[in-house]
């Protein structure tokens, strides 16, 4: 399956960019007109696997005569984007026609060939002025008081700026290169004392600079506690498990005026508030490390209308699974006695999931609604005796309805978000939670162009009637009476050096979590140290994971 | 007698005093209406933020701006170089007399946050140009000032602008150089205290034959701070077709341009 995948990729990779030739690949658009008596300035972007030798741009001469090839130059400090001037076309003509010449190496030649409209009437932006200005009258967007006409001269100084469309940025190819490690402070007994972890994130992006776009970020990691294994059997992995070689997210887009469709794996965001949201339900969870949660991408269709205002739908036809840590790992729930367990119970059939959002900017607030149906990424726990003092517990998940509305506005100079939702799960609670939080950034304080960063937010719930089956950690709740804080202070506007906290406290459990750490921060590097915290009674969500205090350094390479 | 001439002298001078501030907002009123003669711009611009010691740091961004003839600009702004930065986006509604609508999105992060667009002495980016400096790059809001012409250097004359009572502005006053060709080839910026914070200056000027100017590199030296951003703009499209989702949300999240 992998191989396949791979070779899809390669397939799509190698598709010739909308220029159909069986080596040479070109990517010019033409302009969509350009005016007499004007140069034109042309670049187009060619390749192919052999040599080229020569790239010539030919004008088709008057009555069908042969025109006179112009050397195309490569542009400065590139391999494939070659230009030239063409000299200003005759005023009777209606049309600007030229081809592409290429010579490699080996003694081919390949040719293509564009046309432009010549318009008489307007004279676009782009177009260099001529070395003697023009008396034709230009028609311009009109200027509301025309006198004094200001000198038709262009300055005497070399105008560096090519008054050009700009080029389209075909390829490109980044990603980051991260490490983690970990000491543990507590039950320093075992094997997992430490933790390390390093994983490439790379990315590629294909575009025709129009509407067509392939994406594809590639995730390979490796760690000490062996919670990466193997790698992705196919777009559709069910396994719950972390691998060694994915695809974080790979998708074809399309769009189209108001229509953008995309297809493939991918990540949705749909909250406005911080980490605890209504909204996000649509990717399951990587819970291997708690605090270094990550959505885990899903195979969807996603249809996405409008601009301003929109209407976004996804569909996802197969369920996965979140991943949860391994039992006895130091992040696996805390065990009961003579409790064991299992492995996670997927859904046999129907397991379509759907998404629809709506969204639009009223006033200076955005407005959105929202509405899930499908599974919650957050299994439930069946519990079953296997003898008078022992029974196996099994993860399963449920499906559910999700209401949502969200709200995000500046008032007062602050950022106020706000999430509602109804859930309503299926043998399971009907409940309604709300997240509201504000935000906000100062800067010179202390020092010049130091920055100030806090936030603040507050979630519970209201639930309406008990389900009958209990959650394995309802994941989804356990910000429920919590409140929620980030402070970042950064020395200066670099932000080369900045000291964060977060924290979470639960007013019901009275447990809390709490996160210090400096960062530094020069060119495409960023290390950042800090610990982990927890407290509580062992009951508690937080407080059970009072043996995972912990010191951390993070080490993130851009490239 | 004496009483009726100081009257005659200070009416006299208050007109004369008058037709300068008239002149001198009619003046760059001109410089921006020549300057916005366009409906859309697109332009690719390298960015050097160069500090004391000589440490210099390079970013590219691109910038959509959508003129509007009532000031409801639309602009998006999006960071290419470096990696650390690549797909850091601002994109902002412009809304004469009302707050500006602000959305950012992080490289970090898959979605897009409508943010404040209050604290305007902010410097975006590490650069030299506060979010007020990158609104007025637009066009300025020539309402929300008062002018006065304080002395004439060669071709240009020297204005300057103050914020009108009850009209926010991070600067005491600005004080620009306009040709007579109105395009603004410098100005400096003060703080309320007067003192220079920085210097701006608009170098490899183009006009087209309309009197629309562009500048095709900024200087901004900051003296207060010790640094300096050179802003080249290496391709620029007037009146280029730009996508009608260029200036929406979903324009930041999406992975290409």
């Amino acid at each position: 399956m992998l191989w396949r995948m791979a070779l899809l990729i390669l397939l799509l990779l190698a598709m010739p960019a909308w220029g159909v030739e069986t080596t040479t690949t070109f990517f010019h658009e033409p302009y969509s007109y350009a005016v007499p008596d004007r140069s034109v300035r042309i670049r187009a972007v060619i390749s192919d696997r052999k040599n080229i030798s020569r790239v010539t741009c030919v004008v088709a001469g008057s009555a069908g005569l042969p025109g006179t090839p112009v050397q195309m130059e490569l542009d400065q400090g590139s391999k494939f984007t070659y230009s030239v001037l063409l000299p200003p076309q005759p005023a009777n003509s209606y049309q600007l026609r030229y081809h592409f010449q290429v010579q490699l190496e080996s003694g081919e030649s390949k040719s293509r060939e564009y046309s432009t409209p010549i318009r008489q009437d307007v004279v676009p932006g782009w177009q260099p002025e001529p070395a003697v200005p023009s008396q034709k009258k230009i028609a311009r967007a009109p200027v509301a008081d025309p006198s004094p006409p200001p000198p038709v001269v262009t300055e005497p100084t070399a105008n560096p700026v090519s008054e050009l469309e700009p080029s389209h940025k075909l390829f490109s190819f980044s990603g980051s290169l991260e490490t983690f490690a970990a000491s543990y402070l507590k039950n320093k007994s075992g094997a997992d004392n430490q933790y390390g972890e390093i994983r490439l994130l790379p990315k590629a992006v294909y575009t025709n600079g129009q509407n067509l776009l392939f994406y594809v970020q590639g995730d390979v990691r490796l760690d000490s506690a062996s919670e990466a294994r193997g790698s992705i059997s196919g777009i559709v992995d069910r396994s719950g498990t972390r691998r060694i070689f994915d695809l974080r997210e790979t998708y074809l887009e399309l769009s189209e005026s108001i229509l953008r469709v995309r297809i493939g794996k991918q990540l949705f965001d749909w909250s406005v508030t911080d980490t605890a949201t209504v909204a996000d339900n649509l990717n399951p969870r990587d819970w291997n490390d708690l605090i270094r949660w990550e959505r885990v991408g899903v195979p969807s269709l996603d249809v996405r209308v409008g601009t301003d205002s929109f209407v976004q739908a996804v569909y996802v036809p197969w369920f996965i699974p979140s991943r949860l840590p391994c039992a006895n790992d130091r992040w696996s729930p805390p065990a009961q006695p003579g409790i064991t367990a299992l492995n996670q119970e997927l859904p046999a059939g129907g397991n379509g999931q759907v998404g629809v959002r709506a969204g639009t900017v009223m006033n200076g607030v955005d407005i959105g609604a929202s509405f899930y149906s499908g599974y919650n990424f957050s299994p439930a726990a069946r519990v079953v005796p296997t003898s008078p003092v022992s029974a196996a517990l099994t993860p399963y998940y449920r499906r559910m309805e999700v209401y949502g509305f969200s709200v995000a506005r500046e008032l007062f100079g602050y950022n106020v978000r706000v999430e509602s939702g109804y859930f309503a799960v299926h043998a399971g609670d009907k409940s309604v939670q709300f997240i509201g939080g504000v935000d906000r950034e100062w800067s010179t304080l202390l020092r010049q162009t130091d920055t100030l960063y806090l936030l603040f937010q507050y979630s519970d719930e209201i639930v309406l009637s008990r389900g009958s089956a209990p959650l394995l950690h309802d994941f989804r709740r356990v910000f429920v009476k919590s409140a929620m804080g980030k402070v970042k202070y950064s020395l200066d506007d670099t932000r080369e050096w900045s000291l964060k906290v977060e924290g979470n406290y639960n007013f019901r459990y009275r447990d809390n979590y709490l996160q210090p750490a400096i960062v530094w921060k020069q060119n495409n590097l960023e290390i950042e140290a800090g610990f982990d915290f927890f407290a509580g009674s062992s009951t508690s969500f937080f407080g059970g994971y009072g043996a995972n205090d912990r010191g951390y350094l993070k080490l993130i390479h851009r490239f | 007698m004496k009483t009726l001439f100081t009257v005659l002298w200070f009416a006299l001078s208050s007109t004369v005093a008058a037709h300068a501030d008239d002149t001198a907002r009619q003046l760059v009123e001109k410089s921006w209406q020549l300057y916005r003669q366009a409906s859309t711009e697109k332009e690719s611009v390298d960015l050097h933020i160069i500090q004391q010691g000589g440490k210099t740091e390079e970013k590219s961004l691109t910038r959509w701006i959508k003129y509007d003839k009532d000031g409801e600009d639309k602009v998006t702004v999006r960071f290419t170089k470096p990696a650390a930065d690549d797909g850091l986006g601002l994109l902002t509604w412009r809304h004469p007399g009302k707050t500006d609508d602000q959305w950012l999105k992080l490289p970090s992060m898959d979605k897009v946050r409508r943010v404040s667009s209050a604290d305007q002495e902010k410097y975006f980016a590490g650069t030299d140009f506060t979010y007020e400096d990158l609104r007025q790059l637009a066009g300025e809001r020539t309402t929300d000032f008062d002018y006065k012409v304080i002395r004439s250097e060669g071709d240009s004359k020297v204005i300057e602008a103050t914020p009108k009572a009850g009209k926010e502005s991070i600067y005491g006053k600005r004080i620009s150089w306009i040709s007579s060709k109105y395009a603004t080839v410098k100005t400096e910026y003060y703080a309320k205290n007067g003192k220079l914070i920085k210097t701006q200056t608009n170098g490899a000027l183009i006009f087209k034959p309309n009197g629309l100017w562009r500048p095709g590199t900024v200087e901004m030296d900051n003296a207060m701070l010790k640094r300096k951003t050179v802003m080249k703009v290496r391709e620029r499209g007037i009146d280029a077709t730009i996508a009608s989702d260029t200036f929406t949300q979903r324009f930041l999240e999406s992975k290409g341009h």
